[in-house]
């Protein structure tokens, strides 16, 4: 004894620590646990292992004739024929094996023959021989204990050639297989109502002209595959559409890469004549993949859903072998299954990297087809060493991202590789077993010590194995980030002595955890989350706030066992502001007059999180004082049509009631028409209603939007409109009237929560100047432009004429005539004319970033002669954009709005039914410029478009 | 090699693998244009892109549409999806033929909305993204 801890100091001390470095928030994905499957195992083994999955396949299960329950086996016993056991019944064999595997709440996975022949029976379920000995002649081998007819199919002189395939068989074809598959669903329920879910497609057919030829002789194309697989694939799905096809099953590397008609014929490197030559130099499994996409693609319908190989090591290591070069072996070997590096230390002599390989293949040639190694065996079952490398590939198939996986076939119970198993699902006896999350770990050397961590779902332990293939004792440093362990970790631990031991809990502090492990072990970590406690978290806000003043948001917070991640500050259920680090501060601008609650919520470090109470803030609307208005331009006109005018002065206020007399000089008492034109000026940041008394007819327009239509003969007669103003800002007004004969009245008024129902008042009105701007406009030329443009603005109608060679690319050429607003935008135009001066001469509303060529901007756009568009450039400087709208002419009504960083670009026939062209999130600065934007698309050459109904809604902006 | 091909033979013999309905709406009928009919051209920046089907427009069954854009400079990549809106687009699954044509196949939902349509997104080399309308290839009006 003392010897022996001599011993394991002298190997502790002579050892560097290995430091093994998990982080829980790299690389998560989770593990299909498929990939703890086995084959051929009993229901108590299935039990033990709580194995998610059992195989039926090898070669015996190529020719099974599920109508007569026989099977032969090829070159592996004599090419015999036999009774597959269980009774004569229908698929006996095959049903005792699902029903041992359901009773352990596995799945089955059954292999489905694709070979075309399946194996017949003599007389009394006799045996029959495919090279009967009195029928070809004395062969070098033969089945002398049970049938001395059968030969091993060799003479003396080499292969028999040209056998009967019907000596010991029957052709069967994919029909055949799918009245299986409809047997088996009216047996145990299709695969959606709990039947059988996989059918794998046959057993290594790139080998089949080995193991199997005396049936098929000569190796199976590249062309012959296909047709087997998708044949067979579709009558597997036409008899059970919710079952899941997996295949090829080839024998591995070089069985993906080439033919089994290329392998028989020695071209492994492809070249003039080969099967790889004559389909485009494409490896084999691509190819088939290629092939399934294109099925896919004219049909419709997925035939492969898991994409799957077998996978053995080249080397010695698939034996019994355990000398000191064999473990070494098998311990570096595993690297083939994943490291790109890891050259194969065999005859196969190339870079395998099975699984990534694998994944890449599928991703270029059938995405979303799953991948699976459905036979794996590194050998030495009965030794440490062999439940080592077991216990590594299991961890890499969880971290690789495996689907699928089933051992060939299941170790016995008593061996340390089957309990190198039960480390992963069983480890104590309950189920409990590896976590199902996979995270990263890293350490030095796998070839000496690997190590795998994951997450279990079920109750938030971390789990970590940690696999010693060295001789030697070794020191570990587990340190962990980004978990936060409880203060001990259970110890589960499988050694050369062969069995599964817990021992004595390990500390863990200052989130590591040190250990030392015995040379050849396994050892599971199981590491408790300890209790995270939440932060707390209070928020600060002023009591009031106006419309359109933005105010500052504050919060502190704290996490008594770890640190804030982030605060979320939000407007009632709003999220208005996410902000990372400390101090935590938002600003807020509400545009809407109300009683709002603040919250703020803590996110800690590990997710915990609390909401602050909230706070209250009341928002008003901001009021300015009276305006320096003078009144509204009148132009009274003889006649009812407004079109014959007369005089043109400023009315100071709309407060007419003329009786039977008339309202000017030059216009008669009766039968004349007036146009008040100018802008109005809010008070406050209020929903106004407009009130018009006339008789007789009336209509009125406040910035675009009509809010009264009445254009009848009448009497004396109110009719009102509302509409959302910003106080100080001011807006076009249009009001026209009209009077027949008799009385004459004309008023305009206004009332607002802030404001009596009263006439507009003089202040609050500015007349209009024909042809100019209103208030808050500006236009320019945007980017390279090679003739200027111009607007003008008249009663409501724009005239915008714009040259450049578009807007599109990284810069534009443009006229754009704009206002510079702040917050949820509107703007919406109908564009009433446009010159063709290019097919793709546009004319449209523009939320717009900046005055810059390459500006970020979105805008909804009509066109000469290719209909309307969204466009929009997302990035300044950029590349642009295009979704197209309904395919019509002007007149056309365009629309873009903003909603916090949502664009919404619409279009409407009739500017009352809108359509979405499309809705996209861009980020802009809360100031943007907001207008009408015109291209000749032909620099040089100007444009001129028209606009009416023009309508921006949205917080004027200070000055830049 | 093929001295590979025994050995690997060998090691796997000793013990490893020893062994359409028509479519319909709530409201009615769907009228839906037959194959080979255009379902239409739109004018793109650059392109004008054509949607033809080649198989029978019918609710619950797979549908291929043959998709040229013969303007399209070179390095542009396509996707296609179906459906009524771009949210719920069903994925089309593509195969790039020469000349800047693709042919598009998916099972169409059952019922099929009216107003379905084939929604064509090309990714220009630059990285401009020209988008197809709701109303340019409609499959059921």
């Amino acid at each position: 004894m003392l010897r022996s801890a001599l011993l394991v100091l002298i190997a502790v001390a002579a050892g560097a620590v290995e430091t093994i470095t998990i982080n829980a928030s790299l690389d998560r994905h989770a593990i299909n646990p498929l990939i703890y499957g086995v084959a051929f195992a009993s229901t108590v083994q299935l039990t033990a292992l709580n194995a998610p999955s059992n195989r039926w396949g090898g070669n015996t299960t190529s020719r099974y004739n599920w109508k007569q329950n026989a099977d032969n086996k090829g070159s592996d016993w004599y090419f015999e024929s036999l009774d597959s056991g269980e009774g004569s019944g229908q698929s006996a064999a095959a049903n005792v094996f699902i029903d041992a595997t359901r009773a352990a709440g596995a799945q089955p996975m059954l292999t489905v023959p694709t070979i075309g022949w399946a194996a017949k029976l003599g007389n009394a379920r006799g045996r029959l021989s495919s090279f009967s000995i009195a029928k070809y002649g004395p062969q070098t081998g033969s089945d002398w204990q049970w049938m001395p007819d059968a030969g091993n199919g060799v003479l003396s002189t080499g292969n028999i050639t040209g056998n009967d395939p019907n000596d010991a068989n029957v052709p069967v074809d994919s029909t055949f297989q799918r009245e299986w598959i409809t047997y088996l669903k009216g047996k145990y329920g299709s695969a959606s109502a709990g039947g059988l879910r996989y059918y794998l497609l046959d057993n290594e057919p790139g080998l089949w002209h080995e193991t199997h030829r005396d049936i098929h002789p000569v190796g199976a194309s590249m062309d012959e595959l296909w047709t087997r697989l998708s044949t067979h694939a579709a009558a597997i799905k036409s008899a059970d559409p919710g079952a899941m096809v997996v295949g090829p099953e080839e024998w591995g590397y070089l069985g993906l890469t080439f033919s089994g008609l290329d392998a028989q014929n020695g071209r492994w490197v492809g070249g003039p004549g080969s099967d790889r030559a004559a389909h485009g130099n494409l490896d084999c499994l691509p190819w088939l993949l290629q092939q399934f996409q294109q099925y896919q693609n004219a049909n419709g319908v997925r035939l492969l859903d898991v994409c799957t190989t077998h996978c053995y090591p080249t080397g010695n290591e698939f034996s019994n072998d355990v000398s000191a070069t064999t473990q070494a072996l098998r311990n570096r070997s595993t690297r083939a299954l994943w490291d790109p590096t890891y050259m194969d230390e065999a005859w196969v002599g190339t870079q395998i990297r099975m699984i990534p390989r694998l994944k890449q293949w599928v991703a270029t040639y059938y995405p979303g087809t799953q991948v699976g190694i459905t036979e794996y065996n590194w050998g030495a079952e009965n030794h440490i060493n062999g439940a080592t490398a077991q216990a590594d590939i299991l961890g890499i198939f969880g971290r690789e991202g495996l689907d699928m996986a089933a051992r060939w076939t299941t170790p016995d119970a008593s061996t340390p590789t089957f309990k190198a198993m039960q480390l992963y699902r069983n480890y104590d006896g309950a189920n409990a077993g590896f976590g199902d999350t996979s995270l990263r770990a890293t350490v030095a050397n796998p070839d000496n010590l690997s190590s795998f961590a994951a997450v279990r779902a079920s109750d938030g332990a971390l789990t970590v194995m940690l696999i010693n293939k060295s001789a030697a004792v070794t020191a570990c440093a587990v340190n962990l980030s980004s978990f936060n362990a409880a203060a001990a970790s259970q110890v589960w631990q499988l050694t050369a002595a062969n069995s599964i031991t817990r021992i004595a809990d390990i500390a863990v502090a200052a989130n590591q955890a040190n250990l030392t492990v015995p040379a050849q072990s396994i050892t599971l970590l199981v590491l408790a989350a300890a209790v995270n406690l939440a932060p707390t978290v209070t928020v600060s806000a002023p009591a009031t706030a106006t419309v359109g003043s933005a105010i500052a948001l504050s919060a502190i917070a704290a996490d008594s066992d770890g640190s804030i991640a982030s605060i979320e500050f939000s407007i009632g259920s709003t999220l208005l502001a996410t902000d990372s680090s400390s101090p935590y501060a938002a600003s807020w601008t509400p545009s809407v007059a109300g009683s709002y609650a603040v919250t703020a919520k803590a996110t800690d470090n590990l997710g915990a999180t609390t909401v602050s109470a909230s706070q209250t803030v009341v928002v008003s609307f901001a009021s300015t004082g009276p305006g320096t208005g003078t009144g509204l331009t009148a132009t009274y006109f003889s006649g009812m049509t407004l079109a014959n005018s007369v005089v043109t002065k400023t009315d100071t206020t709309v407060d007419f009631d003329w009786g039977n007399g008339a309202p000017v000089g030059g216009v008669g008492a009766d039968g004349f028409s007036v146009r008040w034109t100018g802008q109005v000026q809010a008070q406050f940041s209020e929903t106004y209603t407009f009130t018009t008394l006339s008789d007789d007819g009336v209509r009125l327009w406040v910035n675009g939007q009509q809010l009264v239509s009445n254009w009848t003969d009448h009497g004396p007669t109110e009719n009102s409109g509302t509409i959302a103003l910003v106080a100080g800002q001011k807006y076009d007004l249009k009001l026209e009237y009209f009077e027949n004969s008799g009385g004459a009245v004309a008023k305009l008024s206004w009332a607002s929560p802030s404001t009596a129902k009263q006439i507009i008042p003089m202040t609050q009105l500015y007349p209009s100047t024909p042809g100019a701007l209103p208030a808050g406009w500006s236009a320019q030329d945007i980017g390279s432009v090679s003739a200027a443009g111009s607007t003008t603005q008249d009663s409501g109608t724009w005239t915008v004429t714009g040259s450049g060679a578009d807007i599109w690319g990284t810069a534009d050429g443009c006229r754009f005539v704009s206002q510079r607003l702040t917050g949820d935008i509107q703007v919406t135009a109908q564009v009433s004319g446009l010159t063709n001066t290019n097919v793709w001469a546009k004319a449209g509303v523009m939320i717009r970033e900046s005055l810059t060529a390459g500006s970020r901007h979105a805008s909804t756009f009509a066109t000469a002669a290719n209909g309307l568009a969204y466009q929009r450039r997302l990035v300044t400087d950029g590349v642009s954009s295009h979704t197209a709208g309904p395919a019509s002419a002007t007149p056309y009504w365009v629309r873009i709005e903003r909603l916090g960083n949502v664009v919404i670009s619409s279009t409407s026939p009739n500017g009352t039914t809108w359509t979405e062209i499309r809705r996209e999130t861009i980020a802009m600065s809360a100031a943007v410029y907001v207008g009408l934007a015109v291209t000749s698309h032909n620099n040089g050459v100007l444009c001129t478009a028209t606009f009416t109904n023009v309508q921006v809604v949205g917080i004027a902006a200070a000055a830049n | 090699m093929r001295t590979y091909l025994v050995v690997a033979v060998l090691a796997m013999s000793l013990t490893a693998c020893g062994g359409g309905d028509s479519a319909s709406a709530s409201d009615g009928t769907v009228a839906s244009p037959p194959p080979g009919t255009t379902l239409g051209s739109r004018a793109m920046p650059g392109s004008t892109i054509t949607v033809t089907p080649e198989t029978a427009i019918s609710a619950g069954q797979p549908l291929i549409v043959l998709i040229s854009a013969p303007d399209l400079a070179p390095g542009a990549t396509l996707t296609a999806t179906v459906g009524a809106d771009r949210e719920t687009a069903m994925a089309a699954m593509l195969t790039t033929l020469p000349a800047n044509q693709w042919r598009a196949a998916v099972t169409l939902p059952s019922p099929l909305p009216v107003g379905t349509s084939v929604l064509v997104t090309v990714t220009l080399a630059d990285g401009s993204v020209l988008e197809s309308g709701l109303e340019d290839f409609v499959l059921a009006r």
